[in-house]
């Protein structure tokens, strides 16, 4: 167990170590060659876009950040006051890691396209002007968070907001790019700026402590631990299956009622628009069999990223299953059977692709039939691997709890076996008798999906004390 | 019933339960008490097959049930919250009990009037999910399933625990009925020895993994827990 979470570690860090290493250099280059792109004035230029890449800021803060209010709650009892307690929480929401990106974006901009055209008065004024704009924007983002994260029509009202704005802009109705030109110059030229934007951050500052002076018992924060029966769908058509009805009416339940599992079928939709980036030059990549990883991507988003974690989204009633359930074939056939259906569904989603040419509808059919037979029972095979337990409470972006070796694994061969498929044929400049030929495989892996499962299921009983011990653990 | 032989599980070669062979019989009301560490639920993990034992096996119906999963449909059991699916509704979560047993549809119905004193009117008609329930009623919706399907070995571990002066009561009446009316062999744990007393026709005190003394029901059976608690 050690050996294993220790290296998930080092590949996590190394991984985090490569995308921070890329982000440094762009943003090394992007402030050393500023003049270059944009001769004319650059910093009146890279000043317009800062509204935009603050609001991007909020946003991300928005969907992703902490916020840190549940901490406290061990504490409250305590004999320390109150207000040193919100303090804390507040003052902590500062080690936030979006608080200190800024810190890369602008040091080599400022160095490089400021430093010889300004005094070193003018800059202290703008680097003092843009740390209170990122702070407030970090109690504002919290403040937005804290009264309004779980209530989906505000997320819509934002994203189309935001999206509106984006298109004004584009279409040139208003121009936010030459407000935040104008308000950031200003701030370099102007110090009485820094007055302006200090208010703005006293203000983000103090609702916010309001906010959570008045709010800081636990039962406050039920947007954050919601509670109650919300208005979902029981699923009940799936009764008439009878058995195995009765099992994928749970699945569905778990996949639909938990945050966890929501916010990892959230990204489903942006799966299906990947083929947008590839689809519309489908000649660019149409021998090398490139499009079929995409074809799989988007029929087989689900069934990868939700399949990877199958077992350990019921690990917290593990006990319950294990003790209930006397057929596990049936059991795994539930799962199977909603991963065949989503890649179905994810199928005639991208059935306008056919957009593009006929050979992408062709690619897709393939992806799918590939996705139905050999990704579906991979998944279930795979997934005996886990014995993590994993809360389903807690969202998914940043969070590797109940991520193992297995997660990593599961997505090389559900990719490299198409290739070892196509390879040969391609070789020989057969290109579409290589694709025809994981068709063939999928199909196979369909019509023999019966004992294939088997395979998974004896894995899975020869496990399961394994996987129940992994399961009962709770950290 | 139930057999067990020679059972014996190892942690990191630490063995926390030592049992020779024991014989439970049909309809029997079997008491398990015990300090923490005496390992009450170690045994029950081990009857219904949630662990894998170090040595020994155990057998219900003569089936060993790690090999043969027939017990399942007969046996309804309780250990924790490890049982809950706590994103359904206490009705979901019956459905899905229901369905595993394949439970024909009126028996819900019945269930339903059965428990509705157990109940108290804090579990069915809410729309709640079980992980917004409180633990006491969070523990009657496990009892409850436990007993849904009508089985014919009821396992249920430390199920007073947690549960509110009332409903302890009521679930004592409960097993005493059940243990008057119906063949059902029952395997209750508990802390509290005057529950066990009362539910039980017979107990087994463990001892750090070893059977300190299995004893049938008689008038001076409190006593004689006590004393060896009060040692």
């Amino acid at each position: 167990m050690w050996e294993q979470s220790m290296g998930i570690k080092i590949f996590l860090g190394f991984l985090f170590f490569i995308i921070f290493a890329e982000f440094m250099l762009g943003s090394f280059f992007l402030g050393k060659e500023f003049d270059e792109i944009f001769p004319d004035d650059p910093v009146e230029k890279f000043n317009s876009f800062l509204l935009y890449g603050f609001a991007l800021g909020f946003m991300v803060r928005f969907f992703m950040q902490k916020v840190p209010v549940l901490s406290i709650q061990p504490y409250l009892h305590l004999p320390i006051k109150k207000s040193k307690l919100v303090n804390y929480v507040l003052g902590k929401s500062l080690l936030a890691p979006f608080n200190f990106f800024p810190i890369f974006i602008f040091t080599p901009f400022i160095f490089f396209q400021m430093v010889p055209e300004y005094s070193g008065f003018e800059i202290a004024a703008y680097v003092l002007s843009i740390i209170l704009v990122v702070l407030s924007v970090n109690f504002l983002a919290l403040l937005f968070k804290r009264n309004l994260s779980g209530n989906n029509a505000v997320t819509i009202v934002i994203t189309v907001l935001v999206a509106a704005i984006a298109a004004a802009e584009y279409f040139e109705v208003i121009s936010l790019t030459d407000v935040s030109s104008l308000m950031f110059t200003a701030a370099l030229l102007n110090p009485v700026w820094i007055i302006v934007f200090a208010t703005i951050l006293g203000l983000a500052y103090m609702l916010n402590y309001r906010d959570l002076t008045i709010h800081l018992y636990p039962e406050d924060n039920l947007n954050l631990k919601k509670s109650g029966k919300r208005n979902v769908s029981d699923f009940k058509y799936l009764k008439s299956f009878g058995e195995i009805g009765n099992l994928m009416i749970l699945e569905l339940k778990l996949m639909t009622r938990n945050k966890r599992s929501k916010s990892t079928l959230v990204f489903m939709p942006i799966f299906l628009l990947y083929g947008l980036i590839f689809y519309p030059n489908p000649e660019l990549y149409g021998q090398n069999g490139w499009l079929l990883f995409v074809g799989i991507f988007m029929t087989g988003g689900v069934t990868l990223i939700y399949g990877q974690y199958l077992l350990s989204w019921e690990s917290s009633y593990f006990d319950g299953i294990l003790s209930h359930i006397d057929n596990f074939n049936l059991y795994f056939k539930a799962k199977h059977n909603l991963l065949v259906a989503s890649t179905i569904i994810s199928f005639i989603l991208t059935l306008p692709y056919a957009y593009f040419g006929m050979k992408i509808l062709l690619i897709n059919f393939i992806a799918a039939l590939f996705n139905m037979g050999v990704s579906s029972v991979f998944v279930i095979l795979m997934s005996t691997n886990n014995k993590k337990r994993l809360d389903l409470s807690e969202g998914a972006a940043f969070n590797y709890q109940g991520v193992s070796a297995t997660q990593f694994l599961i997505s090389f061969p559900v990719m490299l076996a198409p290739l070892l498929i196509y390879l040969p044929f391609w070789a020989f400049g057969y290109y579409d008798n290589g694709l025809y030929a994981i068709g063939v495989v999928g199909l196979l892996a369909i019509v023999f999906n019966k004992p294939l499962l088997k395979i998974a299921v004896n894995r899975f009983l020869e496990r399961r004390y394994l996987i129940g011990e992994g399961f009962r653990k709770k950290y | 019933m139930i057999e067990t032989f020679d059972l014996t599980k190892k942690y990191n070669d630490q063995l926390v339960l030592n049992l020779p062979s024991l014989k439970i019989n049909k309809g029997e009301a079997f008491g398990l008490v015990g300090n923490n560490g005496a390992g009450k639920t170690t045994f029950f993990r081990l009857i219904i097959d949630l662990i894998r034992a170090t040595s020994g096996e155990v057998k219900i119906n003569n089936e060993n049930v790690a090999e043969n999963p027939q017990w399942k449909k007969i046996t309804g059991s309780y250990l924790d919250d490890n049982y809950l699916i706590d994103f359904l509704t206490p009705e979901e979560y019956f459905e899905f009990i229901a369905g595993v047993y394949l439970l024909p549809k009126g028996d819900l119905e019945k269930f339903y009037t059965d428990f509705e004193t157990f109940f108290n009117g804090e579990i069915l008609g809410k729309t709640k999910y079980i992980r917004d329930l409180s633990r006491g009623n969070q523990q009657k919706v496990g009892i409850a399933a436990a007993l849904l399907p009508k089985p014919e070995i009821l396992i249920l571990d430390e199920p007073f625990n947690g549960l509110d002066p009332t409903t302890q009561i009521r679930l004592i009446k409960l097993l005493n009925e059940l243990k008057q009316t119906t063949d059902t062999t029952m395997l209750v744990s508990s802390h509290d020895l005057n529950h066990v007393t009362e539910v039980c026709s017979r107990i087994l005190v463990l001892d750090k993994g070893e059977v300190y003394k299995d004893i049938i029901k008689s008038d001076n059976m409190l006593k004689e827990l006590e004393e060896y608690f009060a040692a």
